[in-house]
């Protein structure tokens, strides 16, 4: 063969592998980054203060709810969020307090004075576990790995095709054994997540929905949370009034649990 | 066989597939359902109230008292009002006022029937940051995780003025703080603590208005304590305490995350002291070192249930013998004083006692908690029970409670003239 030819013909094969490559490469994205970036959409890269309200629905009808403000930052010990959450509402839990700094979780009645440590199973909002209204970064928790590309319908019932991440508990700070959650394939934008217990039964379905413009990016400011075992629980969770604050490390700790004022 | 395999294949696909359909039309049903209105605070409002400035309620009671040894059964009724406010005139310093008004009937012997109890007024300086306070006036400092009783509690003695129910962690809202100078330096995962508590009275006051400083400052009274982390999952902190003509006690508190469902706490504190019933009683015993010491573990299950068993010992306290040969000697009524001596200083009567309690939320409906729990003293295996059951609206609560105490006509819950009471409890929250 004519060198030149040769040459050519080696230039374009070479071509047609990087392009190969960069095709695969474009249809597996790394799902650990992925699942970084869902979570960059959940949770601002800055300190801040988010009001919670959760309502909770039995049989569709309204059968409690509570408020709370949440402060929320990144800890440099572990890069995982510290959360601090202010119940408001109602007026009986109004001051009581919960602090979530990893597997250091407190409970604060400043009725009793006590601050109570109290264990990840323990409840204190109707059915809504504690982990649900903490700010956590998933892909330092969970080891993901690229289960399906699927188009699923979302918790506005739009049509969105999609990257189906199968998440493992990483470390003994994982609220749940394994997360199965579907990630807009073109924002990055977490759409559904099934939280399931070690035996591999579902504990709870999430639907991220109504994203908005807060704190410089479009975030859910709504969870739907369907019981697994009783799909007639369900909890709304509205997160509303994004703040950046400047929140200090010293508030995430047993000992300010009494001393916390809020703003 | 194979046709018989088909049809199964074809039955669980069948099946899979009315999950799937099933499941989609749940989640169909829950993504119709919309946030309330009225359930969702606006921001304003949900700033100004996460501040919580102000929380005040009225509680009224009414109930059944049934006593034993000759007393006569009788209702019983109370009134309380209970204010706690927060001010902040400027960022860093804030103003703490608490105070409860109690109205009981019947009065007891000697007792009035209204009490003021101003549980706090203090000042408080905290630095931007948080990691240095400073604290002066009447305060409320609490320490130790136990349920039932604290040993390392160090500011317990003498601080309720009113006792209106059983339930030890309910009781923790009533006492009175201590006059105090507080200074605390807190860094990341842990806090040093300063307080001196100074002597402004010389005993308590019966008046049912009085500030009654002699309840909490008698004597002049310190302590220094450090709390750290052993790991995440570990907490402690360890105490030295120095009180006026008492020998200095060492305390140390932690709990520990064992598992997504159990949580394990102790407390152990000791100090050279003589026994606390020969102190009572004018007996002359000499100094020993002694040892208060409460182990207890709070498992949760599934459904919420939360169950607590803790263990405590005083070594102060008289043992079984030392109890059956005091009956002998000085009598019933030897026993009583000792009894509200342990009242008072909210200590744990017998050598050893065991504490089952138990917390239930949304018990088989929306807003009904159960809280119950069960003493039992390890010498004379005499009891004392509780229970509440506890409905609850966003400003009411309706509680029905109920107590019996059970035992001996000598041991330490057959000696108490209550033998059991019925009450029913409501509670509005302004």
């Amino acid at each position: 063969m004519n060198p030149v030819l040769r040459q050519a013909v080696r230039s374009i094969g070479a071509f047609a592998v990087l392009c190969g490559l960069y095709g695969a490469a474009l249809a597996t994205p790394d799902a650990q980054a992925l699942l970084a970036a869902s979570d960059a959409v959940r949770n601002p890269g800055q300190p801040f203060r988010v009001t919670l309200t959760l309502t909770e629905f039995e049989k569709g009808a309204q059968v409690e709810a509570n408020t709370l403000v949440s402060y929320s930052r990144t800890l440099e010990a572990n890069g995982q969020f510290a959360s601090l959450l202010k119940f408001v509402q109602p007026a009986r839990d109004a001051g009581k307090l919960m602090l979530k700094n990893g597997s250091d979780l407190w409970f604060f009645d400043p009725g009793t004075k006590a601050s109570v440590r109290i264990s990840p199973q323990q409840r204190l909002m109707g059915e809504a576990s504690n982990g649900d209204v903490v700010t956590v970064n998933f892909a330092r928790d969970y080891k993901a790995t690229l289960a399906a590309e699927e188009t699923i319908a979302d918790g506005e019932r739009k049509q969105r095709r999609s990257f189906k991440l199968a998440l493992t508990a990483a470390n003994e700070d994982a609220s749940y054994a394994a997360i199965e959650l579907w990630v807009d394939a073109e924002k990055s934008w977490p759409l559904k997540a099934r939280f399931l217990a070690d035996s591999g039964r579902l504990l709870k379905t999430a639907y991220y929905r109504r994203f908005q413009e807060q704190l410089d990016a479009q975030r859910p400011t709504e969870m739907v949370i369907i019981d697994g075992l009783n799909t007639q629980a369900v909890t709304i969770v509205r997160m509303s009034d994004y703040a950046a604050r400047p929140i200090p490390v010293s508030w995430f700790q047993r000992d300010f649990l009494p001393r916390f004022q809020g703003e | 066989m194979f046709r018989r395999r088909s049809t199964s294949w074809l039955l669980a696909a069948v099946l899979a597939l009315g999950g799937v359909a099933a499941q989609a039309a749940d989640d169909d049903a829950a993504l119709d359902l919309e946030h309330a209105p009225a359930a969702e605070a606006s921001p304003a409002s949900s700033t100004s109230k996460a501040t919580g400035d102000l929380r005040l309620y009225l509680e009224a009671a009414g109930g059944r008292l049934y006593r034993r040894g000759g007393l006569q059964d009788a209702g019983t009724s109370r009134l309380s009002l209970d204010y706690n406010q927060t001010f902040r005139p400027v960022m860093e310093w804030r103003l703490v006022l608490s105070n409860r008004i109690d109205h009981i009937e019947p009065v007891e012997e000697g007792q009035p029937a209204t009490v003021n109890s101003l549980r706090e007024a203090y000042a408080s300086w905290q630095q931007a940051d948080g990691s240095l306070i400073l604290d002066v006036g009447r305060l409320n400092l609490r320490h130790g995780p136990a349920y039932g009783f604290n040993p390392t509690d160090y500011f317990r003695d003498g601080a309720l003025r009113v006792i209106t129910t059983a339930d030890p962690m309910a009781l923790r809202e009533n006492r009175l703080g201590t006059v105090m100078l507080r200074a605390q330096k807190l860094w990341p995962g842990g806090a040093l603590d300063l307080v001196l508590a100074p002597k402004l009275a010389n005993a308590p006051s019966a008046d049912g208005i009085s500030l009654d400083w002699g309840a909490t400052n008698r004597v002049n009274r310190a302590l220094v304590s450090f709390s750290g982390q052993w790991s995440e999952r570990a907490s402690y902190q360890a105490m030295f305490y120095g009180e006026q003509g008492r020998k200095p006690q060492f305390g140390l508190n932690g709990t520990a995350l064992l598992s997504d469902a159990l949580v394990v706490h102790g407390e152990l504190s000791r100090g050279q002291e003589p026994q606390r019933s020969s102190s009572v009683w004018g007996q002359a015993t000499g100094q020993a070192g002694r040892n208060r010491v409460v182990a207890g573990l709070t498992y949760t299950t599934p459904s919420n249930l939360a169950l607590t068993l803790e263990y405590a010992y005083n070594g102060a306290a008289p043992t079984r013998d030392e109890w059956d040969r005091s009956v002998a000697t000085l009598g019933a009524n030897a026993l009583g004083a000792y009894l509200l001596d342990v009242q008072q200083r909210q200590d744990s009567a017998s050598r050893s006692a065991w504490l089952l309690y138990a917390t239930q939320k949304n018990l088989g409906m929306k807003k009904l908690d159960l809280s119950a729990f069960v003493r039992i003293n390890g010498e004379d295996h005499s009891r004392f029970a509780w229970a509440e059951l506890r409905y609850h609206w966003d400003r009411l609560d309706l509680a029905l409670q109920w107590f019996g105490a059970r035992g001996t006509a000598l041991s330490e819950y057959g000696l108490i003239p209550d033998r059991q009471r019925f009450q029913l409890l409501g509670t509005w929250r302004f």
